[in-house]
């Protein structure tokens, strides 16, 4: 089952407000200041889309061109490629010589930590595979954002001292989030607290997921001063909603860069092709609302975008 | 072993697949019941292009690589 999918005729009878803020980003945001120049990237988790050919590529370009014409459209890649075994670093560097030719300023990878590590291995015994995937990581340079490291949704807090040791095991000089799936990570308090409270004391963000299918995954704690938003938006005949929803993201993004948050990375997501539109659709009202200042999609020539 | 049920729909039919992964080489076997139907593979070099010496229809193979794809976003 895709992560987060519900029936369509379910889709009506969920409530997609936001909650209000956790209580970690209240004292995470305590006595900050708002931030003179937050710096907001948008953009999609792959970049080898063929149905984006004639619509945000151009006609004709080849899968070996794809990650050079998204990087000039996005500030941002949720980089989920290096998830399904760790990269070689001269494939991280061909990545990198490319972002030096085409890339967006300030353009980040967020690459997701590999599953040997997080889903294999399960956290346990790891140094040896992370220093591999941290190695071959590093080739991208002044490329590279945040790594995220995803816990599976089969792997709860029985196993609190491993992600602990783990969390605690990570080197100070790079930025890491984690994204937490099971369940009861969020339904009882006491682990919810000593989650979010031992991220928190280790300079770790966490990752908010908002799909129709997980609402606890959108949990509002944030742990640094940074949001990492993975939206799952659900597309077809939900394109109004998917849009509401962004725009009560906008509401929410705003009141905390008025109290400090720093940085913010809204992946979007969706269960169908055109998650480019509506990342577009965000960048459009992020730089309106926001003051994102991040350059317009501009699609191909005769293309569509999406009516409501 | 991770294992888990994908679903692919697929001229006109929808198929229910297993799925299943035992090693740190991300080779996904791919069964519809009892049945094997073979192996797919991400190559990355190409951001996530499947690839697969059994599967021979490439807009199946797609899919699948899609739903695997989706289910571990």
């Amino acid at each position: 089952m895709d992560f987060g999918l519900v029936h369509p005729n379910e889709i009506k009878n969920i409530d997609f407000t936001l909650p209000p803020d956790g209580e970690q980003t209240k004292l995470t945001l305590s006595g900050l200041s708002p931030a003179t120049k937050p710096e907001i990237r948008v953009g999609c988790s792959k970049w080898g889309r063929k149905e984006w050919i004639n619509s945000l590529y151009p006609l004709k370009t080849k899968e070996a061109n794809m990650l050079d014409e998204y990087s000039k459209h996005f500030n941002t890649l949720e980089c989920n490629a290096v998830f399904y075994s760790i990269p070689r670093p001269d494939l991280i560097r061909k990545w990198k010589e490319k972002m030096d030719e085409n890339a967006l300023p300030g353009f980040l990878f967020l690459p997701k930590m590999s599953r040997n590590i997080t889903h294999i291995a399960r956290l346990e015994n790891v140094q040896a595979p992370l220093d591999l995937f941290l190695s071959a990581i590093k080739e991208f340079g002044p490329y590279l954002g945040p790594i995220f490291a995803q816990i599976g949704d089969n792997q709860g807090p029985k196993s609190f001292d491993t992600v602990k040791s783990f969390v605690q095991s990570l080197p100070k000089d790079q930025k890491f989030f984690m994204e937490f799936r099971h369940e009861e990570w969020f339904s009882d308090p006491v682990i919810r607290k000593e989650l979010f409270s031992l991220l928190a004391e280790n300079n770790i963000g966490s990752i908010i997921t908002d799909s129709s299918g997980r609402r606890d995954l959108v949990h509002m704690e944030l742990t640094t001063p940074e949001a990492f938003i993975r939206f799952v938006g659900n597309g077809g005949d939900f394109v109004d909603s998917d849009r509401k929803r962004i725009d009560e993201w906008i509401i929410r993004i705003k009141d905390w860069l008025n109290k400090g948050l720093q940085k913010v990375y809204f992946i979007t997501h969706r269960h169908h092709a055109n998650s480019h539109l509506l990342a577009k659709y965000t960048i459009e009202q992020f730089n309106k609302h926001l003051g994102a200042n991040i350059p317009e999609i501009v699609l191909q020539p005769g293309a569509e975008d999406e009516t409501v | 072993m991770e294992s888990f049920e994908i679903e692919v729909s697929h001229q006109d039919a929808i198929h229910k697949l297993r799925v299943e992964c035992d090693s740190e080489d991300p080779e996904y076997r791919i069964f519809r019941g009892e049945e094997p139907l073979g192996t797919v593979k991400p190559d990355t070099e190409h951001d996530l292009y499947w690839t697969s010496e059994d599967i021979q229809d490439a807009e199946f193979l797609e899919k699948i690589g899609d739903r695997i794809e989706k289910y571990h976003r």
